[in-house]
């Protein structure tokens, strides 16, 4: 195996000295709390400019033109400095389009996110279709050139900020449930979209959308009609794939290190249990760091990463609440003192990542469901 | 980066796996490995097959293989639980080979397992020391001979090998070094251990025994560990990668075909579950096991390796109680084979660092040098 990234060096230095100047610690943890979403924007567009917004992509479509370990690196940092703007946009749209899309819509839609200027919604989640994501129900009617949409989605995390939606609605009723899907992208301005922001233990915001006689050109369909679902669960690239990197794990747990090594009082530098609990994570850290780069080099292999990919997501996600568990444990009372107040270690790092976490191993697919992938397509065993 | 096997070590884990399957079968494996001594007929296969000079310079007569090479015929080894006398005479050689045409010694013993199919291990514990700690084992300067005295502990394969690498301190220099010794010298004396796998670990007790200049072979540390030390950790975590994905194996296949309330009980989530965190534990662990050795090939990697053998360790280990827990009664009767891999993956995950000794060294490497304290801990 080769696991030599060094001649990229020089390139992750270059990002991380831009990320250091453009991202502060301050800016990230207000952008965490949804207060700075201009902010957000604004780097988006610098570093769509800097083509690090989408690496990977051909530069006729705006994107970096850079090579695929290339575009690793670049995810890597811009995951440590807590950079989590066009994940949707250029994880999910992006991709599909390129493979899907109508050249009208590549046109239109492709150089604007890789250059950072638009931003999309994820319309998937309803109320009662969760892990059974099949299962939902927003109608899409054709209706001479438009479809018209009628229904409710749930934790559409960027509408009312987000131009677009990329919005899945059931367009066959009659059909079995995977087959009577189809993909649309929404202009979020489109009379009858109403949100209503939901507050998240995080601090986050996120909303419940509903729809009513919605009406979306069907020029804005994506791809074929009744295929969304094959959409939707086929194209896993890099930069769907790059949001359950390390580098946000290596933030947290780089944070922990330091604290304990240099700030912390000694009866807690020199706590046996701190320590070993610390040395565990370590290990833990590079198990994770391993299984995103083998789905990675699936990847750059030509393949595509199947339950490889689910076992990074769960083991990583799994790992942050691991790690934000043990933090507050070595931190003690301290612990659940806040970001701002007077006395909170690490300015209330663990104290955030402690409720945020929570919501990884359910959100994106939850852990039960990467479980059943792992023992499913991954070792065969009978559904 | 690439973060799969190459073609070669595609291959020789498929030729392994092959051999393996054909010559050393589950079936009648514990009689077989009851008798201790590796039958002659196989011992010869395995030496044409080149794995005992797998990891020795194609200068020394050997294939040349990297720490990568012989961490994939080690998983598989342990995959097949072949006995542990390959792994140590595979470890034995890259050793000795170390020491190359300015210790003679050490180039007759080389040549002895290249050319006459000769065994050898490494006794690098001692009875009640942690790991890592300095050897109390001495080399002591008498007038102008040399004296080795002192007590090893767990030194696989003892009863069965013509060279033993004893590691020890130069009470000279005080450096780390090791003393080649042959089980056959006045002062040695060397009799098994009855552990949890039953496989032939023995105790070593070195009593005023004479040694030249040409056995002392010096082990300049590395972070604080001798190398050799090192690789032969990192063999033994890819032996509990082959015993863990051997465990799984059996489990899915058992999974797959014991029928309760009408289903192979495989088609539950409780067990698909299980079979998944047993399936990243196995992946991981031999994924661990490559990036240290990937690493130490470049100098590097200590610390990967404490953790690698940290993890493969703790991996087997749940690995071996998950795939008891699916097979349920019949995994526990010892007609079934399954019992002699919980036992190998017991001895091997206590041995060249056990978990708890690990954490400590592994903090020390993450979180800066020995604290302050440490002296005061009691564990």
């Amino acid at each position: 195996m080769d696991f030599d990234l060094t001649h990229l060096d020089a390139l992750r230095d270059e990002v991380r000295a831009f990320l250091s100047a453009a991202w502060s610690r301050e800016q990230k943890v207000r952008a965490d709390r949804g207060e700075a979403y201009e902010e957000e924007c604004d780097l988006r567009r610098e570093l769509g400019r800097r083509g690090w917004l989408a690496p990977s992509w051909p530069t006729e479509l705006g994107g970096g033109g850079r090579t695929f370990w290339e575009s690793v690196v670049i995810g890597e940092e811009l995951q440590y400095a807590g950079v989590h703007t066009g994940s949707t946009a250029v994880g999910v749209v992006g991709p599909t389009l390129q493979i899907v899309g109508s050249d009208e819509q590549k046109a239109r839609f492709l150089p604007a996110i890789a250059r950072g200027e638009i931003d999309f919604a994820l319309g998937y989640t309803e109320p009662d279709a969760g892990s059974d994501l099949a299962s939902l129900q927003t109608r899409a009617v054709r209706d001479g050139d438009e479809f018209v949409i009628n229904g409710s989605k749930i934790f559409t995390s960027l509408a009312g900020r987000a131009e677009y939606c990329w919005l899945a609605a059931r367009t066959d009723p009659e059909a079995p449930k995977h087959r009577g899907i189809s993909l649309f992208i929404v202009d979020m301005n489109t009379p009858g979209i109403q949100v209503r922001p939901l507050w998240a233990m995080s601090g986050r915001r996120t909303n419940a959308t509903y729809w009513e006689d919605v009406r979306v050109p069907a020029a804005n369909l994506i791809g074929e009609v009744n295929r969304g679902w094959y959409y939707m669960t086929s194209a896993l690239d890099l930069e769907r794939l790059a949001y359950y990197g390390p580098a946000k794990v290596e933030y947290v747990f780089d944070h922990l290190v330091d604290y304990l090594a240099n700030e912390a009082p000694e009866s807690v530098q020199t706590d046996v249990l701190a320590r070993s609990a610390v040395a565990r994570l370590s290990t833990e850290l590079m198990v994770s760091k391993l299984l995103y780069w083998r789905a990675a080099s699936i990847i750059a292999d030509g393949q595509v990463p199947n339950y490889e990919a689910s076992m990074t997501k769960m083991y990583q996600t799994e790992l942050l609440q691991r790690i934000a568990k043990e933090g507050m444990r070595i931190l003690g009372p301290q612990g659940q003192l806040a970001e701002g107040c007077d006395g909170a270690p690490l300015d209330g790092l663990f104290e955030y990542e402690h409720r945020f976490r929570v919501y990884e191993t359910f959100g994106g697919g939850s852990s039960e469901l990467m479980r059943n992938i792992i023992a499913t397509r991954g070792k065969g065993l009978p559904r | 980066m690439r973060v799969a096997l190459t073609d070669a070590q595609v291959m020789l884990s498929q030729t392994a796996r092959d051999w393996l399957s054909n010559r050393w079968p589950l079936d009648g494996m514990q009689t077989r490995l009851a008798e201790r001594e590796t039958p002659r007929e196989l011992w010869n296969e395995v030496c044409d097959l080149g794995w005992t000079s797998l990891g020795v310079s194609e200068a020394g007569g050997g294939s040349g293989g990297s720490l990568g090479d012989l961490a994939v015929l080690s998983e598989e080894l342990g995959y097949g639980l072949f006995p542990t006398v390959l792994g140590s005479t595979i470890a034995f050689a890259r050793l000795s080979e170390r020491a190359g045409h300015s210790k003679p010694p050490w180039n007759d013993a080389l040549r002895g397992v290249v050319e006459q199919r000769h065994a050898g291990t490494l006794a690098c514990q001692e009875p009640w020391a942690r790991f890592g700690d300095r050897p109390r084992t001495v080399l002591q300067r008498s007038g102008g001979a040399l004296e080795l005295t002192g007590e090893k502990w767990f030194v696989r394969d003892g009863l069965v090998s013509q060279y033993i690498a004893v590691l020890a301190v130069d009470e000279h220099t005080g450096n780390v070094v090791w003393v080649l010794v042959r089980p056959t010298q006045s002062g040695v004396l060397i009799d098994a251990q009855e552990n949890a796998a039953r496989d032939g670990t023995c105790r070593l007790k070195l009593n005023q025994v004479e040694v030249e200049e040409g056995d002392v072979l010096p082990e300049p540390p590395v972070d604080g560990h001798a190398p050799g030390v090192l690789d032969v950790m990192l063999l033994e975590s890819a032996r509990l990668v082959g015993h863990a994905a051997r465990a799984l194996d059996m489990a899915i296949g058992h999974a797959t075909t014991r029928v309760q309330f009408g289903r192979p009980i495989g088609s539950f989530q409780a067990i698909q579950h299980k079979v998944a965190d047993m399936t990243l534990d196995v992946e991981s662990s031999r994924l661990c096991v490559h990036y240290a050795a990937y690493l130490r090939e470049r100098g590097a990697g200590v610390a990967e390796t404490l953790q690698a053998k940290l993890w493969a360790s703790e991996a087997a280990a749940r690995v071996l109680r998950e795939a008891h827990q699916i097979h349920g009664g019949i995994g526990y009767i010892t007609e079934h084979p399954l019992h002699l891999f919980f036992r190998s993956v017991a001895t091997g995950s206590l041995l060249l660092g056990a978990p708890n000794e690990l954490l400590h060294h592994i903090a020390d490497a993450v979180l800066g040098a020995p604290y302050k304290s440490q002296e005061n801990v009691v564990v």
